[in-house]
């Protein structure tokens, strides 16, 4: 009886302790990178119940691996403005396309930008910065942000894909090295908030833009891609 | 010396160090949990009581770990929190191209919502520069569904210097209440611009998303953010 008592015990320690331990994985370092990168962006969004709204509202919903990222496009708001943002082109082969449009996908690949600000600047750690009049801190200028240093944290791994189409809805009128990070011609997408979904070796889904644990009811009960493909119906 | 002068002095010089990316919480339930495993219970239980005891502590440990899921922290970053603010004096400025018709909401952000209702002051600058805490832009943001951003461009040592915030007007205005959305919408970057997180369940402008109803708790922080947070950090 005792030894079934810390049986259980080790079990539910394994348990506890396998959910404070980060991110696993032969991905770990690439994927870690990656979301903390993405993530420094938050955004105000309409949530949606579930896959099943959320495919309603997607232009296509694929199943598919991560197998490239490439810098992309950059936005200024005004053409004699300096872009704002600056973007990368994740391309996914599809391995099976849940809803939407079809033709979206070129060379059963579908193109995929991600956003981030053109320029950007990260301190190791407070400097002496000098102070304006009103006590704020003068910070240096930023720098372009490094685009093929993000691409290379872009992990290859297997996800579902809720995209928009976007390949006409710039995010202003004035586009830089239009067409970059994807062939000639071919659609653009964009995922949605809630679905970025990556899906680790060992099954667990991480929503990329938002944690699937911080969205609604119809998305935190999620645990793995047949309860995410069954729920899109 | 200005209200605040000296904590925002020492704020500027103190090192935040980033948080841990393993959880604390969980380390000392598994901690306690894992303990009474390595040494003998006492005597005076039974097996039956001491397994009992295991499972109790187990649920417990468990129980624990489950809550910082839950927990409403601030100023930690993405994904669900905005970085901390440089100081109490948040100055802002209209990016290039702003749109006239959500400058008001901006101000209203910066002015009513952050400075009126808390311990913070706000100061429009005329023109964007290295000093701008926060940069306003309106843009077709993408994908579909968003109606706001917010992006650090300028950050140290978890403390943000520079933030860029944007909105998209036309996603805003789907739906009904378009006034009081636009301002929800700023009050809700505003805040991510000074730490607050997210929330599908709370009662202010940090919820996601269309407001409810035109009441004007949507387009300002509620209670707990302003005194559990903003007027304690700032």
């Amino acid at each position: 009886m005792r030894t079934l008592g810390l049986m259980i015990l080790v079990a539910f320690t394994a348990i506890a302790c396998s959910q404070a331990a980060s991110l696993d994985g032969p991905q770990q370092g690439d994927l870690e990178s990656f979301l903390a990168e993405t993530r420094k962006t938050q955004f105000d969004y309409e949530p949606t119940t579930g896959p099943a709204e959320l495919a309603g509202l997607a232009d296509l919903v694929v199943r598919g691996r991560i197998v490239g990222a490439e810098p992309g496009q950059l936005y200024a708001p005004l053409p004699d403005e300096p872009p704002a943002i600056a973007t990368t082109v994740v391309a996914v082969e599809v391995i099976e396309v849940l809803a939407g449009d079809k033709g979206l996908i070129h060379e059963n690949r579908v193109y995929m930008e991600v956003a981030h600000p053109a320029f950007y600047l990260e301190m190791d750690s407070d400097q002496d910065l000098p102070t304006d009049s009103l006590g704020e801190p003068v910070t240096p200028p930023l720098e372009p942000y490094d685009t093929a240093a993000f691409a290379a944290t872009v992990p290859r791994m297997e996800g579902v894909f809720f995209l928009d189409d976007i390949t006409s809805e710039p995010y202003w009128e004035t586009v830089i090295d239009k067409g970059a990070g994807r062939p000639s011609g071919v659609p653009l997408t964009a995922a949605y908030v809630e679905g970025f979904i990556l899906v680790t070796s060992d099954g667990r889904l991480i929503g990329v833009t938002a944690p699937i644990e911080d969205l609604t009811a119809g998305w935190e009960r999620l645990t793995t891609v047949g309860d995410l493909t069954s729920a899109i119906g | 010396m200005r209200r605040g002068a000296k904590k925002a002095s020492r704020r500027m010089s103190r090192v935040r160090p980033r948080p841990p990316t393993s959880n604390p919480v969980a380390t000392v339930a598994c901690a306690l949990t894992a303990a009474p495993a390595l040494r003998p219970l006492p005597s005076v239980l039974t097996l039956t009581q001491r397994s009992i005891l295991a499972l109790v502590v187990s649920w417990i440990a468990v129980a624990i770990v489950a809550l910082p899921a839950n927990a409403d922290t601030f100023g930690g970053g993405p994904p669900d929190e905005g970085y901390e603010a440089d100081s109490y004096l948040h100055t802002y400025c209209y990016g290039p191209g702003f749109d006239a018709g959500l400058q008001s909401h901006a101000n209203y952000a910066m002015d009513t919502s952050l400075a009126l209702d808390t311990d913070m002051s706000s100061y429009r600058q005329s023109s964007c520069d290295t000093t701008t805490d926060v940069r306003w832009m309106d843009s077709n943001l993408q994908p579909a569904g968003v109606r706001g951003k917010y992006t650090c461009v300028a950050l140290s040592s978890g403390i943000c210097l520079r933030a860029d915030v944007y909105l998209d007007p036309a996603e805003i205005d789907i739906g009904t209440n378009d006034f009081e959305d636009r301002r929800k919408s700023a009050c809700h970057e505003a805040g991510h611009s000074v730490g607050l997180r997210h929330g599908d369940s709370v009662s202010d402008c940090m919820r996601n998303g269309e407001i409810p109803t035109t009441a004007l708790k949507w387009r300002r922080f509620n209670e707990h953010h302003i005194d559990d947070h903003i007027n304690v950090e700032y």
